[in-house]
């Protein structure tokens, strides 16, 4: 047989024009994404896109906490008491920035949605607030669990509040509307603090439970709804 | 042609299911045409693209006392449906029930028997709205990035993607630049961007031309028609000059009814004068409603 020149072997055959190339490609293209994101891989995008401020503030509200137990003067107590209301506002008006900001309809058209989207962002930062407070109570007092009970009663108070303001008054204004709610909040602390502090005895621990029981089942309710909600539009 | 031997290529790929299995992914053909020359063909094994289709099964949305959209039964395969309508006609209410971003009051939407209301659905959906937000510190590739993340695209992917995006719709120079200093052209090509970044196979944009200037616009319209070669793509709009030369498939709403249905081909006047006048027809339908 004939040695074939492996120069000339290009003239033997015509090369193929591609037939439905874009439709191969992106064949093989969804073979790759068909996996989609792990749900620690969602979890770390969300952490990427929150809001430097957020962070910032609980930065600042730790930093206040070790400020006030270093110098133990109760005076500091109070400003220290009066962020938590401040911390969970932020986090909740960070969860839902989507609607704020009008990218909800875009998010809702995707894989992983704006329910998933909402779910992750009240995730992340519901879990870091509950872990400083622990943290915090630490410091507060020597009693930890009434210093937990103490911060955690409006954290839960201030989250139902806000979570039902965002889901039921649309965009930006929502925000100065939980900013309000959670003044009011801080207001009725310091009324509390300065004014009724026979609340803070032993004997009242029992009316501080069930306050904090209740806050968390509206929380938890009014999460559930708002999650619930962004599935759609109407 | 005369087919002389061909050669199967195949893939080991995961289903829908999670199921591995093998599939046939193209033939290799060799044949010898008339004049005697041998040449290569390579068919790819497309059918999936050729069958795909998006059912509408009489679909109504419905507020208090207005019905947007009334029992609308529609079919769409492959190809540009160019939705065309007055202001307040329902096409936005339309187009939003076909993303799953609001519940019809009654009717069915399945894509190849996926319901619109699975994630499934989605990841085969792009979607520019009439309107959109961003967030303030995004730049155009930070918007876009992200969005390619929500669409479930790798990150490796998703820079490619965005790369050659930017590229296309004319923003490789803003790309750095947060979005509150884009025009609203600006904005409206970074939308169209985040609309096919994950290749959709039904492409759905609301007024998608608005603020685009003339050449953007015939930019745009030749990107629509290469993409609805292989996708299905339903261009709502109230500016006939948009579909006119690329859709394939012309659908009239008026009142949250479907008025005209039909292959661009068969309108053989001017579009702008065919739909005036079934505009025009229909005039019997705005007065039985204000009385």
């Amino acid at each position: 047989m004939k040695k074939i020149d492996k120069k000339e072997l290009h003239t033997f055959f015509v090369a193929p024009e591609p037939e439905r190339k874009r439709a191969f490609m992106r064949k093989i293209a969804r073979v790759k994404r068909g996996r989609g994101l792990s749900f620690y891989s969602m979890l770390s995008l969300q952490c990427r896109y929150i809001s430097p401020k957020v962070w910032l503030f609980s930065i600042a509200f730790f930093g206040a906490v070790l400020i006030a137990n270093y110098y133990e003067a109760s005076a500091i107590w109070i400003p220290v008491f009066a962020m938590v209301p401040f911390l969970v506002m932020l986090s909740v008006t960070e969860s839902m920035r989507s609607y704020q900001n009008g990218m909800e309809e875009l998010e809702m058209t995707t894989r992983y949605s704006l329910k998933t989207v909402i779910y992750l962002r009240l995730l992340v930062l519901g879990s870091g607030n509950l872990l400083l407070l622990l943290l915090s109570a630490f410091f507060v007092s020597d009693q930890f669990f009434p210093s937990l009970l103490y911060m955690l009663t409006p954290y839960f108070l201030t989250a139902a509040g806000n979570l039902w303001i965002v889901r039921t008054f649309a965009g930006r204004e929502s925000t100065y509307i939980c900013l309000g709610f959670a003044a009011l909040v801080v207001i009725a602390e310091y009324g509390i603090l300065t004014r009724w502090n026979f609340f803070f005895e032993e004997r009242y621990l029992g009316a501080w439970v069930i306050a904090l029981a209740f806050f968390v089942a509206l929380s938890v309710r009014e999460g559930r709804t708002v999650i619930k909600g962004s599935l759609s539009l109407a | 042609m005369h087919l002389l031997r061909w050669y199967a290529a195949f893939a080991y790929i995961r289903n829908r299911q999670g199921k591995q299995t093998i599939k046939m992914v193209c033939r290799i053909c060799l044949t010898r045409n008339r004049q005697g020359k041998q040449t290569i063909k390579v068919v790819h094994n497309t059918e999936r693209e050729e069958n795909m289709e998006l059912v509408i099964d009489r679909l109504t949305k419905q507020y208090k006392n207005k019905i947007a959209v009334d029992r609308i039964s529609l079919r769409f395969a492959q190809g540009i449906y160019g939705l065309l309508g007055a202001n307040g006609a329902g096409k936005t209410t339309l187009m939003r029930m076909l993303c799953g971003i609001l519940n019809p009051t009654s009717g069915t939407i399945a894509f190849d028997g996926i319901d619109v209301a699975t994630e499934e659905y989605r990841s085969e959906l792009g979607y520019l709205p009439q309107d959109f937000g961003y967030y303030p510190e995004f730049t155009g590739k930070d918007f876009l990035m992200y969005m390619a993340a929500l669409k479930g695209i790798g990150k490796r992917e998703a820079a490619r993607r965005t790369e050659e995006l930017l590229e296309i719709v004319s923003l490789k120079e803003a790309a750095k630049k947060k979005i509150k200093t884009y025009s609203g052209g600006m904005k409206q090509r970074l939308g169209i961007a985040q609309a096919i970044i994950n290749d959709p196979k039904i492409l759905i944009l609301d007024e998608p031309t608005a603020g685009l200037d003339p050449k953007e616009r015939v930019r745009f319209r030749n990107m629509i028609a290469e993409l609805g070669k292989d996708s299905i793509v339903i261009l709502s709009t109230h500016i006939v000059s948009d579909v006119e030369h690329i859709a394939d498939y012309i659908l009239m709403m008026n009142q949250g009814k479907l008025t005209f249905q039909g292959k661009r081909e068969e309108i053989t006047d001017d579009l702008e004068a065919f739909y005036l006048r079934e505009f025009g027809e229909n005039e019997d339908v705005y007065e039985d409603a204000c009385l």
